[in-house]
């Protein structure tokens, strides 16, 4: 009897280490984890055909949106993002970016550095007046093409800026213009 | 001395339920781990108001723009600055395809699982499905408007494009 006794006692493991590795197997993944970042998207289109189109093509007004660089701005690491081993940023970020927008005859400089509490490019305001007469009505809205003809050296956070404008005030047939670039 | 023996024998605890609950976690977190990290490269997207918000359908590809131009799909470089190009561009003609990389992906991973959609207007069959393009806010834009020529070559002809943009910080509600 005392023998069979004793043989029960030693089966019993000793679980000390593995929870110690569990453990640290779970702060590690804890630690890891980068939860996936809130994004958000703008909905376009690109055109369907690549070559002439044949069907018949009413008249309709279109709106050209021209966005050029006036001034590049200066590459600079984001304070705004740094971490303990580059705390200078780890982002670059241009600074003192200017933009040209034109709409037509309408033509006007958009500062990037210049943003409203939102974070979005305060100066677009301008832009919004002078898409107005085209956004009347929803049938003008609907209707009405608007293209993005973005320039040289303009970047994506400009484009974005200005589509965010567009489409915030309903225009439904947004697309954009081929680029003149070499390669 | 009947009474004291029993406590001591009780203390121990029983570890199994808490085993097994840290082994869910980690199973957990493995999980959650990969699932969210392989698609998504590190860049800084620009904010706008109108981002609707994303709710990822299945299948979606997303390209990846770096600020230096680099296309990163499922951790593969689809081009970059410097690539050697092959062959000519079918849309520019005479200029040498530095995208032939990012095209081959379209047609033999990206078309075939795409649902198709039979267009009145043109008598051909276009994809449905959208691809998502995600460019950091730096990246110059000649960048994309060459991948969105791209989408347009015979083959491709994908149409619907969004653009990843962050929703402002302090988000007061939707209109």
């Amino acid at each position: 009897m005392g023998r069979v006794e004793k043989k029960f006692e030693e089966v019993k493991p000793d679980m000390t280490p593995m929870i110690d590795v569990t453990f640290l197997l779970l702060i590690f993944f804890i630690v890891t984890l980068k939860f996936k970042t809130l994004e958000g998207r703008l909905d376009s289109n690109l055109p369907k055909d690549m070559g002439t189109n044949t069907s018949e093509v009413e008249e309709i007004e279109k709106v050209d949106i021209v966005i050029q660089v006036a001034n590049p701005g200066q590459k600079i690491p984001d304070p705004r993002t740094a971490t303990t081993s580059k705390p200078e940023g780890r982002l670059m970020m241009l600074s003192g970016r200017v933009l040209r927008v034109s709409v037509g005859t309408n033509s006007f400089t958009v500062r990037t550095d210049a943003l409203d509490s939102e974070g979005l490019f305060a100066d677009l305001a301008r832009l919004r007046t002078a898409l107005e007469p085209y956004a009347r009505t929803q049938e003008l809205r609907e209707d009405t093409p608007v293209t993005l003809d973005a320039r040289e050296g303009v970047v994506y956070g400009d484009v974005i800026g200005v589509l965010d404008v567009v489409i915030d005030m309903e225009f439904v047939k947004v697309s954009f213009a081929g680029t003149q670039a070499q390669d | 001395m009947t009474r004291r023996k029993r406590p001591t024998s009780e203390v121990e605890v029983d570890m199994t339920p808490m085993i097994d609950l840290t082994f869910l976690l980690i199973i957990f977190f493995i999980i959650v781990n990969d699932l969210t990290q392989q698609e998504l490269e590190d860049l800084k997207l620009p904010i706008a108001q109108k981002a609707g918000h994303d709710d990822p359908p299945e299948n979606r590809p997303i390209l990846n723009v770096m600020d230096d131009g680099t296309i990163i799909w499922k951790k593969k470089v689809l081009y970059h600055p410097g690539i050697e190009p092959r062959g000519l561009d079918p849309i520019r003609k005479t200029r040498p395809d530095y995208y032939w990389k990012l095209a081959d992906t379209m047609k033999v991973e990206w078309i075939p699982y795409m649902a198709i959609e039979f267009d009145e207007g043109l008598a051909k069959d276009l994809p449905d499905d959208p691809i998502l393009i995600r460019a950091d806010r730096n990246t110059e834009f000649r960048y994309i408007q060459k991948i969105m020529e791209v989408c347009t070559r015979e083959g491709i002809m994908i149409w619907k494009v969004q653009l990843a943009a962050s929703e402002p910080e302090q988000k007061t509600g939707a209109k």
